[in-house]
């Protein structure tokens, strides 16, 4: 009995009035968050644009002045383009979406999400060959046969669509085969880019957009654009948007002269 | 932008926590001092979340959630809004990662609380409910809080599950390790590393919190 009354005395109000302190003090936290986003969300108006990663130094730019220009709040999550495609088919509120090549576009227009008519060829990316600058120049896809490269960086195939266009170009110039032996795959065309930076490769076939991120190499433009499938970046509306009207005129807005040389400053070229 | 970045991290693992607490503890009185049947399956079916892969959690919550999940479409049939990839989404992310934590936390302390003190009170004319607030829940009161602070560290630092049921927007969802993500994707180190100094200052203040209410009440004894 004794044990008893004593741990009874011991413990109970102490620990129990810093409890209901804590314990109150989460609660109210919580109330108070909840009060804030329910105000905060309706006092300008908002868009949210899902972009495939390689637009986010244009873009970024792009949003302040769009946001400078029309008072809406633009919102960008960047994303790898088809699980951003994916995110929107599950329920993302996505308004806007532009994407690194068709194929996401094709599977939400299979699903209904494309807004009737939105759809546009934003812009086109580009293949170019980028070297070390104290590297010898070469006149034609068909040098990289020469004993002067010993290692060709390219985006492996499999993983990333860079690597596949590569493979296009290189078998239409009738060089695939030749160079098998001395060529280093890359996981994604940022990592192949990395192996031309840090002297690990000679040369590395890339996007422009990427290649534009390194100014120390060169870049060579030897790349025929009809060699390869044409590398699209198409921009839509969401079909659920609540904004739709808004989302386009960001799609046109996308399209205006400022815009478009952002884009080129940053090695795009507008969609013919 | 920091400042909104961190309050909206702080708001989700909040939420989580707060959410976790109520059915932590229910759970650990059904499980440690009922033992109902199949406790020994709840028990597993709690600490599961900390077994598996966070991006598991997060798909399971994605089916249950989303458009053409059981629960998603009825919420959107009567409320007519999506939870995938809203904040709440976020929250209930870091909640199902972080509860086994909590529960763990939660479970020890309730079981630690001698029987014989619940005991005397119920012979003394209490009723389960106040023999749970007045005898129980004080005196585990340390092994409770020791558990929450555990699972809100857990939830703040959430990002498999979050990343796959509520993306990565800024300003909506994107919470900081998300954030810290997307800087080291695309090689923005000095962002990154600034936001990795946000995020261990967090975690420091959080553990320095748990260490003061400790010693706080142990200085009373």
């Amino acid at each position: 009995m004794a044990t008893l009354s004593q741990s009874a005395q011991k413990y109970p109000t102490v620990y129990w009035q810093i409890g209901q302190f804590t314990g109150f003090g989460f609660y109210l936290m919580t109330a108070l968050f909840c009060l804030v986003s329910a105000c905060g969300g309706g006092d300008s108006e908002e868009l949210l644009i899902f972009a495939a990663t390689s637009l986010t130094n244009a873009l970024t730019e792009i949003e302040a002045d769009y946001e400078e220009a029309t008072g809406v709040e633009a919102r960008i999550s960047y994303g790898g383009s088809q699980a951003l495609s994916r995110q929107i088919e599950s329920g993302a509120p996505a308004d806007v979406f532009i994407s690194a090549g068709a194929g996401p576009v094709t599977s939400l227009q299979d699903a209904g999400l494309v807004a009737e008519g939105s759809a546009l060829s934003l812009l086109v990316n580009r293949l170019v060959l980028v070297a070390r600058a104290d590297s010898r120049e070469p006149a034609s896809l068909s040098d990289l046969t020469r004993s002067d490269y010993s290692r060709i960086g390219l985006a492996d195939p499999n993983l990333a669509p860079a690597g596949a266009y590569a493979r296009e170009a290189l078998s239409h110039e009738g060089v695939w085969e030749a160079i098998q032996a001395k060529v280093v795959f890359g996981a994604d065309v940022r990592v192949t880019l990395t192996y031309v930076e840090t002297g690990n490769v000679d040369v590395a076939l890339v996007y422009a957009t990427d290649a534009m991120t390194a100014p120390d190499l060169s870049l060579f433009d030897i790349v025929p654009d009809g060699n390869y499938t044409p590398i699209v970046y198409p921009a839509v509306a969401v079909s659920e948007s609540p904004e739709l009207n808004l989302a386009k005129e960001f799609i046109e807005y996308l399209r205006s002269p400022a815009s478009v040389a952002t884009f080129r400053r940053n090695g795009f070229e507008p969609s013919p | 932008m920091d400042i909104s970045l961190i309050l909206l991290t702080l708001q989700i693992a909040v939420v989580a926590t707060v959410i976790n607490l109520p059915i932590a503890i229910g759970l650990s009185w059904l499980i440690v001092k009922r033992r109902v049947r199949g406790s020994f399956l709840l028990d597993v079916l709690v600490s599961l979340p900390l077994a598996l892969p966070p991006v598991v959690s997060g798909y399971f919550l994605l089916l249950l959630l989303g458009r053409e999940g059981p629960l998603g479409s009825l919420i959107r049939d009567i409320l007519g809004v999506d939870i995938v990839f809203t904040w709440v989404a976020a929250a209930l992310a870091s909640a199902v990662v972080s509860f086994p934590l909590m529960a763990r936390g939660v479970m020890t302390a309730i079981e630690g609380v001698d029987e014989r003190l619940e005991r005397s009170a119920r012979s003394l004319g209490a009723g389960a409910l106040r023999v749970a607030f007045t005898i129980t829940l004080p005196l585990a009161y340390r092994g409770i809080m020791a558990g929450v602070l555990l699972g809100f560290v857990r939830a703040l630092s959430e990002f498999g599950a979050t990343i796959v049921v509520a993306g990565n927007i800024p300003g909506r969802t994107q919470t900081l390790p998300l954030a810290i993500f997307e800087k080291v994707q695309l090689g923005r180190d000095a962002d990154a590393l600034r936001l990795v100094g946000v995020s261990i200052a967090l975690a420091v203040a959080t553990i320095l919190v748990h260490n003061w209410l400790l010693s706080k009440s142990r200085t009373k004894d």
